[in-house]
């Protein structure tokens, strides 16, 4: 019953004329930059981030979800015309789609992507109503300790489940949590780390860090590489339509893709990438012929959008229930929340119920457009492939600029960010992943915040957070965590040494 | 071919001189204790363990084989020369300058632009930039060189 009350609140909320118009924008660009490789869903979030201090926080939360879960619709279009990932989650895509464009089947791939991707992400809202609540629920007895380990197991879970080395994604969570220390400590009002810049005593700006750390240094990266291939094909909205066999193909695969997806996202750490790279390996292993796959499968396009777009809908269940963000864009969202003087966490359900839920439905309005933005208007995306790169990104470096000027009209944001990019281009060329950093980042003072509160609490008391039974559960799943990718990262690097000794020559 | 991971050399060390001066320079922030942290103890926490975790990484690395760094050396430094004279030039000569100037800097790191093409882009993100910035969003900000 409280569900529906709230989807009736909602509903509301959603259908206000301001929110509708933010939540088209929302889901345009996010189609746009979701189509548009070299430019994610994190660097556009925060770059609207300054944008949205001047509209309503709803309308706000709800445009920047709608290029989050927007991009998952467009990531898979370059992959499928170009073979280039639009998004990383769509790099999936191109393993069967882009044969299938190459065999002619480019608008039936595109189709049923785009339908994939809306039965994904409806199910996943499924899941979000039906889990937001009762997590929630589950949140209000958490105390300081409670949160803190809660936010301690979800930034091991970014840092060992994303690629790379366990101690890398480790290193980069600490660092991020380090540099959430520059700025005036809310306790003590002492100016941390500030050098005596007036501009560091306010902490880094989270847009200029974003920003450099993401869109600055993918833009280093993307400049002059070769994009391969063509789009020749005219797209028609006959020859997008599927066949019944395509259609009968995809049913399984889609709901599968909707169950992986929904759980990834969900898991802190895990989301729409490692849902669809899941989703893909499942249905190879499921499939009755798995040598179809790399030549124009349809299920292994039409079940990782699926578990994709799931993702991005249920990455919303920690995020709105407790507080606790499952990603780098995730912890955006909640920097938003928290300057448009929000406060994330099971408390936000009763206290803000017309955000909480004109939020979910907000994400089945949105993606019903988002099937008119992508199917009959699949042409001006297409076009837009067309442009070549050189001309693009010395205009995002400039709208880049702009964005990070806005914050606070100050140009020395603008050096911050040439300053934070140079550092994000060296991460990038050194193999350091910068999301664990930038969720340390946004974490970090909450973090402190409770953990010296659990102390004041436990009266310095370490062992308070073993002690307490939720907060000590959660600690447990962490180290679990914790030494189970440790044991797997020596493991790989036993088995490579054995491997070396066997056969010397070849060595690279 | 070098026969050390030197990428994780690199970051690993950087890391650890990295923490090792963030657990010094808070020293001068009071510590307090367990049970009344002060501001100090976080920082200097976290220091100690970035450096640790800094180690773990680099060390390793030593014995293990890796691929050059490749850096895109003039890529970089043209984006980063066009960020700050975009940043410098702002507020002196206004949007249009900047943005002409940011976009002809820029530009020259792609290989495949001429200087006709060049100017082209460069007056086409400048008129964007206007209508969405100036017109779309109302940002104050001077535009030509003779506004205030």
């Amino acid at each position: 019953m409280d569900v529906i009350n709230g989807l009736l609140i909602g509903l509301e909320s959603a259908m206000q004329p301001v929110t509708l118009l933010y939540c088209f924008i929302g889901v345009f660009l996010g189609t746009l930059i979701g189509v548009l490789p070299g430019i994610g869903a994190l660097a556009t979030i925060s770059l609207l981030l300054p944008i949205t201090y001047h509209i309503p926080p709803t309308a706000a939360i709800v445009m920047l979800a709608g290029v989050y879960y927007g991009a998952q619709y467009g990531g898979s279009t370059a992959s499928i015309l170009l073979n280039l990932p639009g998004t990383p989650s769509s790099a999936v895509a191109c393993l069967d789609g882009y044969p299938m464009a190459k065999q002619g089947r480019a608008g039936v791939a595109l189709f049923m992507t785009t339908i994939a991707s809306f039965v994904g992400s409806m199910l996943g809202i499924l899941m979000l109503v039906l889990f937001a609540p009762g997590i929630a629920e589950l949140g209000l007895k958490f105390g300081p300790a409670e949160y803190f380990s809660m936010m301690l197991l979800g930034l091991i879970a970014a840092s060992t489940l994303a690629s790379g080395s366990p101690a890398k994604g480790l290193a980069m969570v600490a660092l991020g949590l380090l540099l959430g220390t520059v700025g005036t400590d809310v306790n003590s009002g002492v100016a941390r780390f500030d050098f005596g810049i007036p501009e560091l005593m306010d902490g880094i700006n989270l847009v200029a860090l974003a920003m450099g750390v993401f869109g600055i240094s993918e833009v280093i990266s993307s400049i002059n590489q070769v994009r391969e291939g063509e789009v020749k094909e005219k797209i028609t909205l006959r020859n997008m339509t599927p066949t019944a066999k395509d259609v009968r193909e995809s049913i399984m695969p889609m709901l599968r893709g909707t169950g992986i997806g929904s759980f990834f996202g969900a898991l802190p750490g895990t989301g729409a990438s490692i849902a669809s790279f899941m989703s893909y390996a499942v249905e190879k292993k499921v499939a009755k012929d798995p040598s179809r796959f790399g030549n124009g499968a349809i299920e292994g396009i039409t079940a990782p959008e699926a578990a994709n777009n799931a993702a991005s809908q249920t990455a919303f269940v920690p995020t709105l229930s407790l507080g606790i963000p499952g990603d780098a864009v995730m912890a955006l969202m909640l920097g938003a929340l928290i300057i448009h003087g929000i406060q994330p966490g099971p408390l936000l359900m009763t206290q803000q119920p017309d955000l909480f839920w004109g939020l979910i439905v907000s994400f089945g309005i949105g993606n019903i457009m988002l099937m008119v933005l992508n199917l009959p208007l699949i042409g001006i995306w297409v076009a837009i492939l067309r442009i070549p790169y050189r001309v693009l990104f010395p205009a995002i470096l400039v709208f880049i600029s702009l964005g990070v000027y806005s914050v606070n009209n100050n140009t020395f944001d603008v050096l911050m960010v040439a300053i934070i990019g140079a550092v994000g281009y060296a991460m990038a060329v050194l193999r350091f992943e910068a999301a664990p950093m930038l969720l340390g980042f946004v974490l970090g003072p909450l973090m402190e915040e409770n953990l010296r509160r659990a102390l004041l609490l436990s009266r310095g008391d370490m062992m308070t957070f073993v002690e307490r039974p939720i907060s000590g559960t959660l600690l447990a799943f962490g180290g679990a965590m914790l030494l189970w990718t440790v044991w797997g990262a020596l493991k790989r690097t036993a088995r490579e040494s054995e491997r070396k000794a066997d056969f010397p020559e070849a060595q690279p | 071919m070098s026969h050390k991971d030197t990428h994780d050399i690199v970051g690993g060390l950087a890391l650890t001189a990295l923490g090792v001066f963030a657990a010094v320079y808070a020293q001068e922030y009071e510590f307090g204790e367990l049970n009344r942290m002060g501001p100090g103890y976080f920082p200097v926490a976290l220091g100690v363990i970035v450096a640790v975790l800094g180690l773990v990484i680099a060390v390793p690395a030593f014995f293990r084989r890796g691929q050059p760094i490749h850096v895109e050396w003039k890529t970089f430094a043209l984006v980063m020369a066009s960020l700050v004279v975009f940043a410098l030039t702002l507020k002196l000569l206004g949007l249009m300058v900047a943005t002409v100037l940011a976009v002809i800097i820029s530009s020259l790191a792609d290989n495949d632009t001429r200087w006709k093409g060049r100017l082209i882009i460069a007056s086409g993100v400048a008129a964007i930039t206007y209508l969405v910035f100036i017109v779309g969003l109302s940002m104050v900000l001077p535009v030509w060189p003779w506004s205030n």
